[in-house]
């Protein structure tokens, strides 16, 4: 759920009043959530959260906190690089920094950053989003920044130009960072050119040049309509109040027929096999890649998130325990899971030295087939839930995290299910996680990263 | 005019914090730990920190990272239980817990669900006031750390950071690795951790911060119970030194198998709470503060050149740095180079217009506030600014001092920091 890709020239790597720290991230896992306390506590509680869709469409949910003194907005477009024109890969993520970059004599970014507000977008595979978190006062004036950037309808040339480096730079940045290199190869590996899934975000180098305003325009013109759009607002803002708000920025937007999307179900089991790259590093980078639950199997979902938490996270992390601590071959694990519109993949890594690669091949092999056959110890399973449980709580504990959640499950599917998850997590059995196993058996891709010149 | 002006700062201080946040309650336990509590009701989430004053200049020079092998053991197992039973024992009650250094301190923290809290303090105690260090555990987490070491060092902002530091502060402790060097890691011995351990980590350097949905008197309880033994030591002496000011700007260049070029432009800057150091948190947001800041106008909107400038700033006990972090095309590194220095000469010979400096202040104000909204960030904050010595009402002085700083000021201030400058670069192996 975190893995959002946001622009990184307003991510500041060093807070203004922290020291420079190298911190070790609390890792929550794909798992998208929040959770309160493993017992009774309720986060995202169903009672808090309103909506409505206005008579074009579009979708207005609030997530009300009288105490927050913030307000958290998201608007969200249910178009993300899945939606490229196949022959435009990357026309998605190039139209949200056109949209988001092109500033203008009112800029809407320094309106917000001007009463203390922080404004970003980000493309995902499933949709895009624009945030701004502001005093909640501010809100009407949030909302009417985002909808001046998100309702832009014309291109400027050079702004478009400048983009498009901007973008090629952005994804050169991604390619030195091997975790994201290895997530994107395995997406690539895993969905192929049948699915949408498996073209890069970024588009790469000669697509992204084809791209004229033009092309923007009408990909505008098809996705950004109000019947395909939600606005989230989370933190002190009462309902009433911003439907007003929301109604007066995208209540006069006409709507419009979105077009069917015709994707092929992603094959289960995938189709094996191995892919190789080479890349100048120091370590290997090893992927089993398999195709995992979309949001409309949400059982399995949690499910497989419940899996990945018994996989790697903390102190119960199984492949930790073997793989690092047992037999010191990786010098890191871990588990990438997001869950999406369609099956999604469900990613175990781990980094080592090239020589073991086989066996932690072997290792990983060896360790989803246990949880294939043996039975779970109960302590273990009622661990991993309470940490899966407490990790939403702690992903979720701001009007920005909320805001962000709701809008991710508004988008592919309904913000019902951010208030949902919890009491599904609760509600998982030894038997789910023996059920969702069929989904794990069986080879998986194999997607490595090699070091330069080191060969097999 | 003036008044609404200064009215809205304040009104952004507002930002962030909840309305059923408590004020901090501060106490000295009689071995000389200072607890502070912060109740809040609007979560179920509690925090606790636990920061020590002990600095990178505590270690020798040739055993740097041994603060941090000492904190990644003190998580792995005390006389009575191992390291694997107290995480998961934490974990079954839904909490996280990590070790970390920084240059001027080290910290565990953790993050747990509050009917956990009790566990987590005990757990927590345990391990800063009991560990075991034992000769197998030393020995694995050497190898981790050495590993660890390097890998920081694959991360390009990491290694151009280290590389601006060591050109910036010469044998300063502040030009050290905090996670020390793989060769310096490998000469650390288990009586070099135990001795260093029992030295420096003491009650009456520590902090213990406690922010969430816990009450002050279960907080006291709880700490008074599991922290009341712990040793008291001495407290830190001032020992870090003067940082000598730089004779000439520096370049540090290194190559790496990277596909851009990433610098680091800066200088030395003011300490924690000098006479300039809110002038140069506002010279850091006009710079490089939101997406209306210069640097992002400038290098990535008008010139193309960028996707990543950034301005940092870090709040030290000794002098600290600013510095500007991009990333770029081997072949643009000249021109933004030279577009950085002409941004940073603009800022001493020009006062910055009232509007500008007006929304560099309210971002300052807002990122602030943002950034301390997670009762993480919270407990971080009250122990840190405490060991500074910045006492209780460090947040209030601080939006008043930045809603205070003149154009007048920037430019100073500006003009005083920009005489040598630092520029590391680690390029592209050709």
């Amino acid at each position: 759920m975190s893995t959002q890709i946001t622009r990184g020239c307003r991510t500041r790597r060093l807070g203004t009043a922290r020291g420079v720290l190298p911190r070790v991230a609390l890792v929550v896992l794909c798992a998208v959530g929040i959770v309160s306390a493993p017992g009774e506590g309720v986060v995202l509680d169903p009672r808090t959260i309103q909506s409505e869709t206005l008579h074009n469409g579009l979708r207005v949910v609030v997530c009300e906190d009288a105490a927050a003194r913030v307000a958290a907005v998201n608007v969200i477009v249910r178009a993300g690089s899945a939606d490229d024109p196949p022959d435009r890969p990357g026309t998605a993520h190039l139209l949200e920094h056109v949209l988001w970059a092109s500033g203008g004599k009112d800029d809407p970014r320094l309106r917000i950053e001007r009463v203390g507000g922080v404004m970003n977008a980000g493309t995902l595979r499933d949709f895009t989003r624009f945030h701004a978190t502001v005093p909640s006062r501010d809100l009407r004036l949030a909302v009417e920044a985002l909808g001046d950037v998100v309702l832009r309808a014309d291109f400027d040339e050079g702004i478009v130009a400048r983009e498009q480096s901007i973008v090629l730079e952005e994804a050169a940045a991604r390619s030195d960072d091997p975790r994201a290199a290895l997530n994107d190869l395995a997406f690539e590996a895993v969905y192929g050119s049948v699915h949408p899934y498996g073209r890069p975000i970024h588009g790469n180098l000669d697509e992204i040049a084809r791209v004229d305003p033009a092309k923007l325009a009408l990909f505008h013109s098809i996705w950004y309509v109000p019947n395909n759009m939600a606005v989230i607002v989370a933190g002190d803002a009462p309902f009433e109040a911003v439907r007003a708000v929301v109604t007066s920025v995208f209540g006069a937007l006409p709507p419009a027929a979105v077009p069917e999307r015709a994707w092929p179900t992603p094959t289960r089991p995938p189709p094996g096999g191995e892919r190789v790259v080479e890349m100048p590093l120091d370590k290997a980078y090893v992927m089993a890649a398999y195709v995992g639950p979309s949001i409309s199997e949400p059982d399995e979902g949690c499910a497989s998130d419940l899996l990945a938490t018994l996989l790697a996270h903390g102190p119960i992390a199984r492949l930790n325990s073997e793989l690092r601590e047992e037999r010191e071959l990786a010098a890191a694990v871990g588990v990438d899971f997001l869950t999406q519109r369609d099956r999604a993949l469900f990613g175990v890594w781990a980094v080592c030295e090239p020589e073991d690669i086989p066996a932690v091949e072997d290792a990983i092999r060896a360790e989803m087939r246990s949880l294939q056959t043996d039975p779970l110890p109960g302590p273990e399973f009622a661990t991993a839930k309470c940490l899966l449980s407490a990790g939403y709580a702690f992903a979720n504990e701001t009007p920005t995290d909320r805001a962000t959640t709701v809008g991710f499950y508004e988008a592919i599917h309904s913000y019902r299910a951010a208030s949902y998850y919890l009491s599904r997590v609760r509600a998982l059995t030894r038997f789910d996680l023996l059920r969702i196993m069929p989904w794990y058996a069986g080879d998986p891709v194999w997607v490595v990263l090699r070091p330069e010149g080191d060969l097999r | 005019m003036i008044r609404a002006l200064l009215l809205v700062p304040a009104a952004l201080l507002l930002l962030g914090s909840s309305l059923d946040a408590a004020p901090a309650q501060r106490i000295t336990l009689p071995n000389g730990l200072r607890v502070i509590v912060e109740p809040n009701w609007s979560t179920d989430i509690v925090a606790i920190e636990l920061l020590l004053d002990v600095s990178a200049a505590d270690e020798p020079a040739e055993k740097s990272g041994l603060r941090y092998l000492v904190q990644r053991l003190l998580l792995r197992g005390t006389k009575e239980e191992s390291g694997q039973s107290m995480g998961r024992r934490l974990a079954a009650v839904g909490g996280v817990v990590d070790a970390t250094v920084g240059l001027d301190y080290v910290e565990i923290y953790a993050l747990v669900p509050a009917e956990g809290f009790e566990v987590a303090l005990e757990l927590l105690a345990a391990a800063a006031c009991d560990p075991a260090f034992a000769p197998e555990e030393v020995r694995r987490q050497k190898v981790d750390a050495q590993e660890l070491a390097r890998a920081a060092r694959e991360e390009p902002f990491q290694e151009t950071y280290l590389a601006f530091r060591e050109g910036l502060y010469g044998d300063h402790p502040y030009g050290r690795a905090t996670l020390g060097m793989p060769s310096t890691l490998s000469s650390i011995t288990r009586d070099d951790i135990v001795s260093f351990y029992r030295e420096h980590y003491v009650a009456r350097r520590a902090v213990l911060a406690i922010c969430g949905g816990v009450g002050k008197g279960r907080v006291l309880r709880a700490a008074r119970d599991l922290f009341g033994e712990w040793r008291s030591g001495a407290a830190a002496l001032d020992r870090a030194g003067a940082v000598s000011a730089l004779q000439c700007s520096v370049l540090v260049a290194r190559e790496r198998p990277l596909r851009r070029t990433h610098l680091i432009l800066g200088f030395l800057a003011p300490a924690a709470d000098e006479s300039e150091y809110y002038a140069v948190h506002v010279l850091d947001s006009i710079l490089g503060g939101g997406a209306g800041a210069r640097l992002p106008r400038k290098l990535r909107e008008e010139l193309g050149l960028v996707y990543h400038v950034s301005s940092f700033y870090p709040t030290l006990a000794a002098d600290s740095h600013f510095g500007i972090y991009a990333a770029t095309e081997a072949e643009h590194l000249e021109t933004v180079k030279r577009a950085l220095l002409v941004l940073l000469t603009d800022l001493a010979s020009d006062p910055v217009p009232e509007e500008e400096l007006e929304r560099a202040k309210h971002y300052l104000l807002g990122s602030y506030a943002l950034s301390h909204q997670r009762m993480k960030d919270q407990a971080y904050s009250l122990a840190w600014y405490e060991t500074l010595g910045l006492g209780d009402n460090f947040e209030d002085r601080y939006k008043a001092s930045v809603g205070a700083v003149t154009p007048g000021q920037v430019q100073e201030t500006a003009q005083s920091l920009l005489r040598r400058f630092v520029l590391a670069v680690t390029m592209p192996t050709v």
